[in-house]
C-alpha cells in the first residue's frame, strides 16, 4: 500500500514525457508574460498618493522601501530582456534565475500599494517552477549552439514535473479559493443574493465585457444556481490532478468560469488564463503535428 | 521508470513541492495573506445591496461635462480593485492637502497624456456615491446619493 502510494508519487511527478512538451510551455508563458508586462510601467509607483504603501511581508522586516522611479524603469527592462531570452531559450539558466528574481521583487513591491493582488502571484509561482526546470533543452537557442544540456533530450521525468507542479499551483489557489468563500460567508455565498448583487453592480465596480451580468443579476435564483456552480468547480479541482476524467470536465469548465467571470463581472484574470496553458498537453499536439506533417510530405512523393 | 531525476534532485524538488503546500495551508488556515501565498478572498464576503464608490472626474474646460479619470486596468499598476483601496485609503487617512495634491496630480496626468481632441480641463472632483441595486429596474444598479468631498479648481 505504502509503496504504491509512492509509486503512484513518483509517476505523478516523474512520469517521462518528450521535452517538447515543456519548451512549448516555456515559449508560450515567458512570451505571453513579456507581452502582458510591456503594457505596464513599473515606475508608475511612484505616482501613488500618501498612505497606499502598505508594506508587506517580506517587504516589512527587510525594510525595503519604494525605490525612484529611475530604478523602477532600469529594474523592469532589465526584467522584460530576461523574459525574452527566456522564452527563445538563450542562456537559458541565468535568464530564467534573472526572471524570477526580478519579478519576485518587482510584482512583491506593486503588492505593497493599496491590497494584494490575487492574480499575481501565480507569475511569480510559475517563475519559480521555470528557474527551476529544463525547459529550454530543445526548442531554444542554447539548444541550438549545443549549449542545453549535457543530456541527449530524450523522454525524462525533468520535461513532466514543471508541468504537474503549475497544475498544482493553479488547483491550490482556486481550492483555496472556494474554501475561503466557505470560512468567510458559510452557505450564504451561495443563498443569498450575493451573487446577485455582484453581478448586478458589475458595471459600477468593474468592467464587464457585457451588461448580460446585470439581466441575469436581477434574477435571483439563477445567480445563487451560478453562484454554487462556481463553488463546486473550485472545490472540486483537487480531483483533476487525480483523474484524468475529472481533468477533462474540471479544466475547461474553470476556464468558462473565468471568462465569464470577465464578461459578467468585469475581473481579467489575465494571469490564470496565461498559466491555464499548462493544461494543455503540448507534447501530444506537437507529435500530432509531426505526423501529419511528415504524412502531407510523403502523400506528396 | 525511465528518465527519472536523480534521487537527491528528487528530494529537493519534492521539498520545494512541500514547502508550497505548507505556505498555501498556513494561510488559508490563518486566513492572513502570507504573500506570496493567500488565502485568495477575492469575493469571499458576501457582497450587500448598497456599494460605497469614491471617484476622480474631470470636469471639460469647454463643456462642464465631468470626465471619469479612473485609470485602466489595461495599461496601468494602480488600476481596479487597488485603485479603489487606495482612493479609500487617502480619504480616511489623508489630510485636506494631501487629496487636493494627489486630484492636481491627477489633473497632470490627463493633461500629459491628453490626445489632441480629448478636452481640456477647468477642474478635478472626487466624489463619494452610493449605489443600490434595483432588480426591478434597468439598469438594476442606480446611483443613490452623490457627495462631493472636495474640488480643485485648474484655472487658477
Amino acid at each position: 500500500m505504502r509503496r504504491s502510494v509512492r509509486n503512484r508519487w513518483e509517476a505523478f511527478w516523474f512520469e517521462a514525457s518528450a521535452p517538447i512538451g515543456l519548451a512549448t510551455c516555456r515559449v508560450l508563458f515567458f512570451g505571453a508574460f513579456l507581452l502582458y508586462y510591456l503594457r505596464i510601467s513599473y515606475a508608475e509607483l511612484e505616482t501613488m498618493p500618501p498612505h497606499a504603501w502598505q508594506a508587506i511581508w517580506p517587504f516589512a522586516p527587510l525594510g525595503l522601501g519604494l525605490p525612484s522611479a529611475s530604478t523602477l524603469n532600469m529594474l523592469q527592462w532589465v526584467w522584460l530582456v530576461s523574459l525574452f531570452a527566456a522564452c527563445i531559450g538563450l542562456a537559458w539558466r541565468i535568464a530564467s534565475l534573472v526572471a524570477f528574481a526580478l519579478g519576485l521583487y518587482l510584482i512583491g513591491l506593486s503588492e505593497n500599494v493599496a491590497r494584494i493582488n490575487h492574480s499575481d502571484a501565480i507569475v511569480v509561482f510559475g517563475l519559480a517552477v521555470m528557474a527551476l526546470s529544463r525547459a529550454a533543452d530543445t526548442f531554444s537557442v542554447d539548444a541550438l549552439r549545443g549549449r542545453a544540456s549535457k543530456h541527449p533530450p530524450g523522454p525524462s521525468g525533468e520535461y513532466t514535473w514543471p508541468i504537474r507542479a503549475m497544475w498544482v499551483v493553479m488547483t491550490t489557489i482556486y481550492f483555496a479559493a472556494g474554501i475561503t468563500k466557505l470560512m468567510t460567508s458559510g452557505a450564504a455565498w451561495v443563498t443569498s443574493a450575493n451573487l446577485s448583487n455582484l453581478l448586478m453592480l458589475g458595471p459600477v465596480t468593474r468592467a464587464p465585457l457585457t451588461w448580460l451580468g446585470q439581466e441575469i443579476g436581477r434574477h435571483a435564483a439563477l445567480s445563487s444556481g451560478l453562484a454554487a456552480l462556481a463553488l463546486t468547480i473550485e472545490l472540486s479541482l483537487p480531483l483533476a490532478l487525480v483523474s484524468t476524467a475529472a481533468r477533462l470536465i474540471l479544466v475547461p469548465a474553470l476556464f468558462i468560469m473565468q471568462a465569464c467571470i470577465r464578461a459578467l463581472m468585469g475581473p481579467g484574470f489575465t494571469e490564470f488564463f496565461i498559466c491555464g496553458l499548462f493544461w494543455v498537453p503540448w507534447g501530444v499536439v506537437a507529435e500530432r503535428s509531426i505526423t501529419a506533417g511528415s504524412r502531407r510530405r510523403e502523400s506528396r512523393r | 521508470m525511465n528518465g527519472l531525476p536523480s534521487p537527491r534532485r528528487r528530494l529537493a524538488l519534492n521539498l520545494c513541492v512541500a514547502g508550497f503546500v505548507l505556505g498555501s495551508a498556513v494561510s488559508l488556515i490563518t486566513q492572513r495573506e502570507l504573500w506570496p501565498f493567500s488565502p485568495y478572498a477575492m469575493f469571499a464576503a458576501v457582497q450587500g445591496p448598497e456599494q460605497l464608490m469614491l471617484d476622480v472626474v474631470g470636469v471639460s474646460a469647454a463643456s462642464s461635462e465631468e470626465i471619469l479619470l479612473a485609470p485602466s486596468p489595461r495599461t496601468k499598476i494602480i488600476a481596479g480593485t487597488r485603485y479603489r483601496e487606495m482612493l479609500n485609503r487617502l480619504v480616511e487617512v489623508g489630510s485636506v492637502g494631501e487629496i487636493r495634491t494627489y486630484l492636481a496630480d491627477v489633473a497632470q496626468r490627463y493633461e500629459d497624456d491628453r490626445p489632441a481632441d480629448a478636452p481640456r480641463l477647468r477642474a478635478v472632483r472626487l466624489y463619494k456615491s452610493r449605489w443600490r441595486t434595483m432588480p426591478d429596474e434597468w439598469p438594476p444598479a442606480r446611483r443613490v446619493e452623490q457627495v462631493l468631498v472636495t474640488e480643485i479648481d485648474l484655472s487658477r
